[in-house]
């Protein structure tokens, strides 16, 4: 069915938004934690240069996210913003205010002008993942009526809500420590590496348990959805819990090699195995299904053939800026190089697939030839019309 | 100074055909399809979240000329160069200024 289909297209990209966007977060809770001005140096610069030259690129999949989910479904959308306007208020905010300071903090020059718009950023990295997950929370444990009218306090603020923002937050900085390991190792700075391994092996347990936490609640709070994660979206669960202990086994070991895109995997295992146990029901608690929840068929003909356009659109543009990240090409303010935590994610979605550094150029050229041939052939099209 | 002038009446026109589109199509949202009236939230608070927003954006707004003018008046004083978002390396850059001369 074509919905379904539109339903993949909607999980895939909010899973890349959570393992690419959901790493920019991470950054601002160990921004955040990294101390007084002079210790949190260092870790604040990893930081930083990782972030820059990626973090308003990997927010392209929420603008993806949210126009796909209401145009597809338009219905569930709407039952979706008007129960939970406030948090979703409230990360949009985040959002905001995260970019915000994290741009200014590198252009003005006193040390309290930084601190303030330093806090800036690192608090509202924090904002904004807590509240999608309130959201989302809600979504999974039935409190988003089909016919929403007016916005609900306790939709989104049950136990089960709550716990979903906090795993949001331990996840973002989970995937953050683990790149930058990745990062401290790839430029051999062991000092980095070791200490964002210390974090990642915190992050990870405090994600793992987090997630152990949600679960159980939802055996009170939405038995159905328990039962089909326990039941048929078992394996994607297993494969979660899985992927942590390895990433944790790695980690201690000293061996980062894989653990990013294990880490990644592990996160992507369980936004699947949500939708996997929901399907294909969007709204648990109503009748509100892929299928009946909105867009004509033929919008949804229309999303897939976009989304394979964008994706011949973006693709190219994503392996470049990766490529040219991992092959140190973008600035940096010494000769350490710019180099990215956010590196190739050979994650589970084919659209990242990055070509390793060392052999990128000729798969550079080609895709960046594919993409003007394309835009040419496109734009003789519009003429001829 | 007429240069000076065409920036800001760039944005000037940009607005303006913005609120023709806008305005012009009152009262549909979605021409002949959709009313204004129809799409607006069943939410209360409409208010409190428009101040909000523009609150924040006043903030905002005002953090960056704050910040343009400091910028402004770091390249004014001369001194080395701040470091270019997303340029190519310092060698690189050498090269290019180079090559101009």
């Amino acid at each position: 069915m074509i919905s379904d289909a539109v339903g993949g297209i909607l999980l895939a990209s909010v899973t890349l938004y959570a393992v690419l966007g959901g790493a920019d977060f991470g950054g601002g809770l160990w921004d955040l934690l990294a101390g007084g001005d002079r210790r949190g140096r260092e870790p604040r610069r990893l930081i930083e240069e990782s972030i820059t030259p990626v973090w308003e690129a990997n927010h392209v999949w929420l603008v993806f996210d949210l126009v796909i989910f209401w145009t597809a479904f338009p219905h569930a959308f709407a039952a979706v913003m008007t129960t939970a306007a406030l948090p979703l208020w409230l990360a949009l905010a985040g959002i905001v205010l995260r970019g915000a300071g994290f741009a200014f903090r590198k252009e003005v020059s006193g040390l309290g002008a930084q601190r303030v718009l330093g806090a800036t950023f690192a608090f509202s990295s924090l904002l904004a993942p807590f509240f999608m997950g309130t959201v989302i929370g809600a979504i999974a444990t039935g409190q988003v009526p089909a016919d929403a009218s007016h916005a609900s306090l306790s939709a989104w603020t049950s136990a089960t809500s709550l716990l979903t923002g906090l795993l949001f937050v331990g996840a973002c900085g989970y995937l953050a420590a683990v790149y930058l390991v990745g990062e401290a190792a790839r430029r051999g700075d062991h000092r980095l590496r070791a200490y964002f391994t210390r974090r990642a092996q915190a992050a990870g347990i405090v994600a793992g348990a987090l997630s152990l936490a949600v679960l159980a609640e939802l055996h009170s709070s939405n038995h159905a959805l328990f039962s089909r994660l326990t039941g048929r979206a078992l394996p994607l669960v297993i494969l979660a819990g899985l992927c942590g202990l390895a990433v944790l086994a790695l980690l201690t070991a000293g061996r980062p090699r894989g653990v990013r895109v294990l880490a990644a995997a592990g996160v992507a295992a369980v936004i699947w195995g949500w939708g996997v146990a929901q399907y294909p029901v969007l709204l648990p608690g109503t009748n509100v299904t892929l299928s009946n929840a909105g867009a004509p068929p033929a919008t949804l003909v229309a999303i897939v053939v976009l989304f394979v356009v964008a994706l011949v659109i973006v693709g190219p543009s994503f392996g470049l800026l990766f490529s040219l990240q991992g092959r140190r090409l973008l600035y940096s303010d010494d000769d350490s190089g710019a180099a990215l935590a956010l590196q190739p994610l050979p994650s589970a979605e084919p659209l990242v697939q990055q070509p390793r550094p060392t052999e990128a150029s000729p798969a550079v050229r080609t895709a960046v030839v594919a993409f003007v041939v394309v835009d040419a052939l496109l734009r003789a099209r519009r003429r001829a019309r | 100074m007429l240069g000076a002038v065409s920036g800001l009446a760039a944005i000037t026109a940009m607005e303006c055909g913005w609120v023709v589109t806008e305005v012009g199509r009152q009262p549909w949202v979605v021409y002949k399809l959709l009313t204004t009236t129809a799409a607006a939230t069943t939410n209360g608070g409409v208010i409190a979240s428009l101040t909000f927003v523009i609150v924040l954006y006043a903030v905002l707004g005002a953090a960056t000329i704050g910040i343009l003018r400091i910028l402004a008046r770091r390249w004014r004083r001369g001194g080395p160069e701040p470091e270019v978002p997303y340029g190519p390396p310092p060698a690189l850059q050498e090269q290019s200024v180079r090559g101009v001369e």
